[in-house]
This record gives C-alpha cells, structure tokens and sequence, in this order.
C-alpha cells in the first residue's frame, strides 16, 4: 500500500514537473520574444566576481534595466570567471566599462593611461573583522592589546579572493598600519565569495574574517540566520573601496559618449527615490560619484608605496 | 377468489434512521480527518524535509565549493579566458575530498566531472541525470529517490563566469529516507487503527444514545387504540432532552383517555336511552298492524316501512352498544365449551326466516363438533355475515354456509356469490365504519359499516378468527375460525 502511495505521488510529481516545465519553457520563450537578441549591444559589463554568480546575476537584472533605460543604450552583462579574467577582458576590449575595487583598480589603473575611473562609490565602504562570537573571549586573549588587529595573529583567518580591494588588499593596508605582520597568521584562507565568510566563521571553520560593508552597516554582508553567532571583532573607518572604470577612449567618440551616459545614470542614482534606491541596494552602495583628487588617485598612489615599501602584497599561500 | 386477508399490517416507508446518520456523518468526519491528517503530514514533512535538506545543503556545499571557487579564483587571465574543459574541472575538483557516499561534480559546457569515488556509487550517465535534474530545479535543490528508497539531495551552485563554467553540483545520499517512509507507513497504520476503533467506539456510543429513543418506539407501538390506560410513557431514567418530549406525550394521552371516556360514556348512553323508546314505538307500530284489519292497503305498507326502520335502528344501536360495551372491557363474551350444531341450525332458522334467497348447508351428516366459544355471539356472527351476503346479493342468488372440521379447529364458511369486494378493499372492510369502495349496496338498504367490525371484534374475544377472500363479479367468502375441542 506504502509502495503504492509513493508510485502515486510520484506520478504527481512527475506531472507536476512536466506542467512546470512547461510553464518555465514557455516563460522562457516569451523572454525571447520580448528581447530581441540580434543586434549587437552597445556597451558590455563586467563585475569583479566578489560574490556568488546568481547574486551578480540578480543585481544584473535590476542594473542593465535601469542604465538601459536611462541611457537609451543596448547594454549587456558579461560574466568574469575571476577578478584577473574580468580585468582582462576589459583590457582586451571584451567589455566596455567594469565594477572593480581598490586592489582592482591598483592593477588596472596605476600607471595604465588607458584606463580611467568613470564614477566612484560614494563614501561608504568600512572592512570589518569578524569572530564567532562563542570563542570571542578565547580569541580576544590571545591580542596582544597593542592593536586592534593584532587579535588576527595565531589565528586562522579568512580573507576573499586574492585579488579582492575589499576583503584582501584592504585589510592587508589595515594591518600593515597597525603593524601587525601578515604572517603572524596562523592560518590564513581566501574564499572569493566573500558573502561565505560569515557562514565559515559560524561554522568554525576559521576563526576570523575581513568581510566587507558597502553601507555603512558592519553586519550587511552577513546572512540573517548567522547574525547572532558572529560578531564584530574591528571595523574601519568610513571610506570608498568600489568605482567603475572604462578604458580611455577620444573624447569625440562614440564609445566616449555612450559611456558618458552610463556615468550620468549612475551619478543621478539618489537612494530616496524608491527605484533608484532598488538600484543601489543591489550591492548596498549609498550613490555614486565623480572620481577626485582623493579617490582613486591618492589612494591608489598610497596603494603603491605599500607595495612598493613591502616588496608585494602576499597571499595566503606565502604563509 | 384473491388470498385471505385477515389483519391490516400497512408496509411502513423506508427512511433514513437518525442513528445511522450520525454514524454516518460521524465517521465522514473521521475519515475524512484521518486522510486530511495524512495529506498534511506528508506534505509538511516533504516541505520541512526540503527547506531542512536545502539549508543543509547550503552550508555543507560551501567547504569543497570554497575549494573550487578558489581554483577558479588562482586561474591567470589566458587560462580563464581559454576555461573550460572536462581536463579543467577534473583539476578543479581533484583537491576535494568527501566521504560517506556524498559527491561533488562540475558540469558545465566541458561535460559533467565528478570527484573521486563518485562512480562506485553511480553510473556517468546517472550522475549527469541528477546534475541537470538539480541545474535544472528552483534555487538549484533537488530530492532524487529510486525504487528502492534510495534518495539523494543536489545542490546546484553556479560558478564564477558564464555556461563555461557551469555549476558546482554537490550531491549526498538520504541515507534516513527509509526511515522516513517507514514512519509514513506507520503514521497510515495508526490511522487506519484510529478509524477502526473510532468506528467501534462511534457504533457502540450510538446504540446507547439512541437506547432511550428505542426503549420509547418499543413502548409506543406496544400501544393500542383500546388500551390508553396503558400508553402513559416511563420518564423514568430519561435523558433530559427527552424528557420535555415524554411528558408532553403522557399528557396528550391523558387528555386522549379523557376524551375517548367521554365519548364512549355518550355513545353507550346515547344507545340504552334510545332503544326503550324504540321498542316501544316498535311495539305498538306492531299492535296497530295486528289489529288492523280496518286499515288502507297504503296505511298498512307504511306501518311496515316505519317498523323495518326502527328495527333496523334497533340493531345499529345494539351493534354500537356493543362496541362501546367492548371498548369499555364491559362486553362480557364467554368461552366455553358448547355444541356447535344447535347454535348453527338456530342461526340458519333465523336467517332462513329473515332473508327469501336460498341457504344452503352441509350440517346434516356431520358429526356433533364441540367448540370453545360463546354460542349466543357465534349465532350472532353468523346471522351478520349471512345478512351481508344477502344485501350484496341478487334476490335470489343462493347463500352457503358451510362447515369444515379440522383436527383443532373448525372453519364456517359463508359463501355467497354477490358482487364481490376490490381486493385493495379488503383489508379496510372490518375497520369501523367503514364500506368497501367499489360496491354498491341495493335500492332500499342501508349500511352503517359496523357489521363485520362487531363479526371481528366477537371472534377474536372468542379466540377465534374471522378472514376473507373474494372475486369481484364471483362472489365472496368469510370464514370463521374456533378452537376445536372434540369430534364425535
């Protein structure tokens, strides 16, 4: 009877799946008839991979609408494997214009005339640093109290990927102000979706991680239902880490136009209209502005010379 | 001639009985619990078991997730652009390690790899099933079971990049499944011993409910028209909700026994205070007759006619003294033993002299029959049943009355072959006052329906029986039945 019963049921699931199918084939072919597809777009986009590609995929489908609209122009999404995949692509002409962060723009911008800042995240970005929050008294013990971040050291800690301005190169600067060494780190582990950091620090897999916070809020990066097993261990000072950068083109130009366009839309982006709030919620920015004096160029300059004072920035592979 | 119909028993309308209905609904709503119990256990338990498996999955995905995505993360631009083929996942999954039947795969535009071990547990062909059954699912989950109750969870992640790329597909068997349906079939097991015991304890509640209901129709139809003193109902032990209903019911039957005194006291009254006159009119319309020689021709037919009227009048009110004397327990009918024949032989003279049609008998040559019975009311009977079949006869259309001893009874048939009576009458023509539709009495008489009512009513007090069977057009045939004592 028990066997027939789930012979039944999965006929009904097998029917249901069907109908399902179905229903999604046909939504699917109704996408296609409403975007056209032929032509060839405009502009293309890419993002710095910082976090899983269904969420890029999500946000893509809020932005493309909204600059498409504002700008008249055909933009398309181009997914980058990595970050040096995205910042390639850009360099080959594969995409138009890419979201990028400091350590990024570090590779991209610094002493590269062919590529320039096109706006700049308004300021916003602090790097936290999380503990689970049931070995945070056993963790904050072994600081040595002379710095903030030197409760980083002997411990396991998570960073995200390699090439990331926010979770890696960010920190990195931290701790070489505070003068932690890097390799006063136990352990140390890059994971390029940085929105998995709180779930490995919850879980105890290591005991610290830089995450990022992109509106002012430590805890925007971190999963509801791991709220209360972490905690904030450090955070930054208010500042920018993200702006997007397009490669140069003359000023009479076409591509030089239309991406002029893309830097107005994204400018008149204000998070007390509700649409254009939905915008920037996407990734949690408060606005955009224009790049100056400060931002990115000193930063990057002071970028180098940490680079250039240390030898090179280390990866977790270095320890 | 149709068969012989002796009491009226109408054939009472099959309707729906008030225990069986709430038996009935009672156990919809069982059932009907029971299979809605089962149907939202079992899709709770599959959404909880999802939405459990799935944040399971999430998290558990995450270690070897990490370990790819990281892979990916170390690739240079040239190797990223040139990604990806099977070669590519295979070294992206080669630093994996899972155990307990749990797998994890890449497929994507390079084909499907898996991580190592995988295909002891299945098949290439089985794993790119339930890779693009879980590519293919909402939020990338999915619960895949065999026949044999062998399930597995999927979780789908795509990885950084386009179709190149493809998805992270990490696999773990249920191994609890199993023991999930082992629980379902438990769970239907309890409930279908729920709705068994249910129904009995539904069916055994019933019955004692409604006892008093059935105590009460026992006690009702135990009750007869002549017997009111006895129909008061027991309150005794009654159910409160009943209770209102019973003595309500005593009452009405009070003021029934009331009313029926009273109209019984009048009849009998009504009836004793008219025949002294009666008779006397009677009496002097027959002095007036005698000695009327001087009398007119006319004068004398109407002296007749006025005294046929009164004697007629005379026994409707001796027939209604009977009833009422008999509804009153009053009527004193013997039974005793008496000879049969001179009781018959003196109805016949009776007869023979009151009606001109020929009436015949077969008592010569029979033996002396001794029957239990009242012999005064047996003539009396018989000169009732003999009349009625003179009044629904021709003048001269002949009258039997024939006896038929039997071992312990013996049966008197009077026949007479009149107009007949409908058989859908036959069972109405011994109710009082009451004729058979369908026949016609002749110019001149009259019926006050009480005859065959009295002919029933002195045999049964006789302990005998009185029954009929008739032909319409043939004639018609009552029979009456006494115990039988001895046969010489």
């Amino acid at each position: 009877m028990g066997s027939t019963m789930i012979q039944v049921s999965r006929q009904l699931t097998l029917v249901a799946s069907i109908c399902m199918g179905l229903l999604i084939t046909s939504c699917k072919e109704n996408n296609n008839k409403s975007v056209p597809t032929s032509s060839p777009p405009d502009l293309r986009l890419a993002e710095e991979p910082y976090q899983s590609q269904e969420v890029i995929n999500q946000r893509m489908a809020i932005v493309i609408p909204y600059l498409e609209k504002a700008t008249g122009l055909r933009i398309d999404y181009v997914p980058a494997i990595n970050y040096e995949h995205s910042h390639q692509m850009l360099r080959d002409g594969d995409v138009d214009l890419i979201t990028i962060g400091l350590y990024g723009g570090f590779k991209l911008l610094h002493n590269n005339p062919k590529v320039t800042p096109l706006v700049i995240q308004k300021r916003s970005f602090r790097s936290i640093l999380i503990a689970n929050s049931a070995s945070l008294e056993n963790i904050q013990e072994r600081g040595d109290g002379r710095s903030p971040l030197s409760i980083v050291q002997n411990q396991s800690v998570g960073f995200g990927s390699r090439a990331s301005g926010s979770t890696f190169l960010q920190p990195l600067l931290h701790l070489h102000q505070q003068e932690v060494p890097f390799l006063s780190i136990s352990e140390c582990f890059h994971e390029p979706n940085t929105n998995h950091l709180p779930l490995l620090v919850a879980d105890g897999s290591i005991d610290l991680a830089f995450i990022p916070s992109l509106s002012g809020d430590p805890l925007q990066a971190i999963a509801p239902e791991v709220r209360d097993k972490v905690s904030v261990v450090w955070q930054s000072e208010l500042s920018r880490n993200d702006f997007v950068v397009t490669a140069v083109h003359p000023a009479q130009s076409l591509k030089h136009e239309q991406l002029k366009k893309v830097a107005t839309a994204l400018l008149a982006l204000n998070p007390e209209r509700p649409e254009h709030q939905r915008v920037l919620a996407t990734w949690g920015y408060q606005g955009f502005e224009k790049p100056n004096p400060s931002f990115p160029k000193q930063t990057l300059q002071k970028v180098a010379d940490v680079h250039a004072s240390t030898g090179g920035f280390p990866t977790c592979q270095n320890l | 001639m149709s068969e012989p119909v002796s009491m009226p028993s109408p054939q009472p309308a099959k309707r729906w009985s008030l225990a069986r209905r709430f038996l009935l609904i009672s156990l919809t709503v069982v059932l009907t619990q029971s299979l809605a119990s089962l149907l939202i256990t079992r899709e709770l338990r599959q959404i909880f078991l999802r939405g459990f498996l799935e944040k399971k999955l999430d998290r558990q995905a995450i270690a070897p997730l990490k370990d790819v995505n990281d892979q990916l993360d170390q690739l240079t631009a040239e190797q990223a652009k040139r990604c990806c083929t099977i070669q590519d996942y295979q070294r992206f999954l080669k630093p994996l390690r899972l155990y307990d039947g749990k797998v994890g795969m890449i497929v994507g535009n390079g084909g499907l790899a898996s991580t190592r071990g995988s295909h002891v547990l299945f098949s290439q062909t089985h794993l790119h099933a339930l890779a693009d059954r879980a590519v293919a699912s909402p939020r990338g989950f999915a619960m895949v079971e065999n026949d044999e109750h062998e399930a597995v969870a999927l979780k789908a992640i795509k990885l950084p990049g386009g179709a190149a790329t493809g998805h992270f597909v990490y696999l773990r068997p249920l191994y609890s499944m199993p023991l999930i349906h082992a629980q379902m079939m438990i769970k239907l097991a309890s409930e279908l011993t729920l709705i068994l015991l249910t129904t009995a304890i539904l069916i055994i509640a019933a019955r004692r409910i409604f006892k008093p209901i059935r105590s009460i129709s026992r006690e009702l139809s135990e009750i007869e028209l002549n017997t009111l003193q006895a129909a008061t109902l027991s309150t005794a032990g009654a159910p409160v909700e009943l209770l209102p209903i019973l003595q309500e019911f005593n009452q009405m039957v009070e003021r029934l026994q009331l009313s029926a005194s009273n109209q019984k006291q009048f009849a009998s009254t009504i009836s004793h205070e008219f025949r002294t006159p009666l008779t006397v009119i009677s009496g002097f319309i027959q002095s007036v007759l005698n000695r009327g020689e001087s009398l007119a021709e006319q004068q004398r037919n109407a002296l007749g006619i006025a005294n046929q009227e009164v004697l007629r009048l005379n026994r409707m009110l001796s027939d209604l003294l009977d009833l009422s004397r008999a509804d009153n327990h009053q009527l004193s009918i013997r039974r005793e033993p008496f000879d049969l024949m001179p009781s018959l032989e003196h109805g016949l003279r009776l007869a023979r002299a009151a009606h001109t049609n020929p009436i015949r008998d077969n008592l010569k040559g029979l033996p002396a029959l001794e029957v239990i019975g009242d012999p005064d009311r047996l003539v009396q009977c018989i000169s009732n049943l003999i009349g009625n079949a003179v009044k629904y006869s021709a003048p001269d259309s002949p009258i039997s009355l024939e006896v038929r001893p039997n071992p312990k009874t013996v049966r008197l048939i009077v026949e007479d072959q009149g107009q007949g009576i409908p058989a859908d009458q036959l069972e109405r023509i011994f109710e009082r006052f009451t004729r058979a539709e369908g026949v016609s009495i002749p110019k001149g008489q009259s019926s006050s329906g009480l005859g065959l009512s009295i002919v029933q009513m002195l045999m049964e007090a006789m302990g005998g029986t009185v029954t009929v069977r008739s032909t319409v057009g043939e004639g018609s045939q009552f029979s009456l039945e006494l115990p039988l004592i001895t046969q010489a």
